[in-house]
């Protein structure tokens, strides 16, 4: 019978048993992984995510108070970790350090203007519109349509959307609060659409009321 | 129903309640509204067909989301975790040890640099104290440099030390100081550092010494701070100056030319190069 989240970590409290702690991790690796390579665009640096998001959940598990579940627990672990290295990486390329100020939203709101060269660049750098793609290739369109989102925007669309966590259990993770999930949500979205329209439309005209 | 949906997309242009509907879109399809943001969106839903359309466009991008294949590591990184904390231990203490040889050789080099300022010829160890009696230094230059009435200039004059002309004879600043306090009113009412205690109580200029030389014989009296300042850094000013008129008067052209200085006959000195 498969312990619970919350019997593994009292069992590990109690035991200090390695193996214990690398079954409650392992459950989550997967999961981690794929959500720093949504985030990140690169399998090593979202190994390294999972690296580091162990090394802070062995460190800090006595904190762990049950206030949410665990799973968004070691997700805002591993969302701070993908922060980090977003940072790491923006001043590394000398571009402007994007803002996760919960409070920020003129990223969003502007979304409509700046999604129209993003749109632009991707379907210029991709196959013309009418031709046809298959899985992977829908896989990969994906992938590169989700890293022209803002990063605030693609964190949140990967967490609702491909991680499948509730609007509540986002904002904890990314601590922000409902509104600005839900408009980051709306506004990630809403370029996603116009991104991979020319991919998935079943029309070639998109409505859009802007 | 695409084409259902083009015809009833012309037919209908958006009204104004498409823009507030839209971002509740998104939320709708979640399932995250609250009743009464549902209800409107419904009751705006039955009308707009524009509005439809969006909800299926969602609908189909949340789809490809969630259809997206798994992405896994291609090993099990949490069985290398042990590892991974050794390694991460061994860091942590280089990190700890570079701070602590850091910390040692800043504190190093500051210890150099106050034993060297310190050691400076013009350092004086109590220039804390200098610092905290500034504003009384300030306003001791402000009374000497207030311009002096002719008999004042005049009295001067004949009480400067002729030997040393061209020197600033130390104390000079602080007997103009007290004279002033004692013949101008004006100036007694400003606050003034505190003069010396006049040992035998005679007066500067009837005693026929001068403060300076007074000030000299009895251990400087002066109190404490900036005016004992002054007095030590004159003492090594008129010292160099001295030095230097010995040079001049007792070895004409002879060694200021091999040394490479020449002088005009206004007292100029230049170097040659």
């Amino acid at each position: 019978m498969d312990l619970s989240d919350e019997a593994l970590i009292e069992s590990f409290r109690k035991t200090k048993d390695s193996g214990l702690f690398k079954s409650l991790v392992r459950r989550y690796q997967n999961r981690i992984y794929g959500a720093a390579y949504r985030m990140l665009g690169n399998m090593e640096e979202a190994e390294e995510v999972v690296q580091e998001t162990y090394i802070k959940v062995h460190e800090n598990l006595a904190k762990f108070r049950h206030q949410s579940s665990f799973a968004a627990w070691i997700f805002k672990i591993a969302h701070n970790v993908c922060i980090d290295l977003l940072r790491v990486k923006q001043r590394r390329k000398g571009f402007h350090l994007l803002s996760f100020d919960p409070q920020s939203t003129q990223l969003e709101d502007e979304s409509g203007d700046c999604g129209g060269q993003v749109v632009s660049q991707v379907a210029d750098s991709k196959p013309l519109p009418d031709e046809l793609i298959d899985l992977s290739e829908q896989a990969e369109v994906i992938q590169s349509s989700l890293k022209e989102l803002p990063d605030p925007q693609r964190m949140v669309v990967v967490l609702h959307d491909i991680e499948g966590f509730s609007y509540q259990e986002v904002a904890e993770i990314v601590g922000a609060n409902l509104g600005t999930v839900r408009s980051r949500l709306h506004y990630g979205r809403l370029k996603l659409r116009q991104l991979l329209e020319p991919y998935f439309s079943s029309s070639n005209v998109y409505p859009t009321s802007r | 129903m695409s084409t259902q949906l083009h015809g009833d997309l012309k037919m209908n242009e958006p009204d104004h309640n498409c823009a507030e509907i839209e971002p509740l879109l998104d939320a709708y399809h979640d399932g995250e509204l609250s009743p009464a943001e549902r209800r409107v969106v419904e009751r705006h839903l039955t009308l707009c067909s524009l509005c439809q359309a969006r909800l299926l466009e969602i609908g189909r991008l949340v789809a490809s989301l969630k259809g997206l294949a798994e992405v896994a590591p291609g090993r099990d990184i949490a069985e290398d975790f042990d590892a991974l904390l050794a390694d991460r231990d061994r860091r942590k203490g280089r990190v700890i040890r570079a701070y602590v040889w850091g910390s040692v050789g800043i504190a190093a080099a500051c210890a150099v640099v106050f034993v060297a300022v310190r050691g400076l010829p013009g350092a004086s160890p109590g220039g804390a104290v200098a610092d905290r009696q500034l504003p009384v230094q300030a306003d001791h230059l402000h009374q000497v440099g207030k311009p002096l009435s002719q008999d004042k200039r005049e009295e001067l004059a004949q009480n400067r030390p002729d030997s040393r002309a061209g020197g600033t004879a130390p104390g000079e600043s602080s007997g103009r100081k007290r004279r002033a306090s004692r013949e101008e009113p004006e100036l007694a009412s400003t606050p003034a550092v505190p003069a010396p205690e006049n040992k035998g109580g005679q007066a500067s200029d009837l005693s026929g010494q001068h403060d300076w030389e007074r000030m000299l014989a009895n251990g400087i009296a002066e109190p404490a701070g900036p005016s004992q300042m002054t007095s030590r850094a004159e003492k090594q000013n008129s010292g160099m100056t001295v030095e230097v008129l010995a040079l001049s008067e007792g070895e004409p052209n002879a060694i200021t030319e091999a040394i490479g200085l020449a002088t005009d006959e206004d007292g100029l000195y230049a170097i040659k190069m």
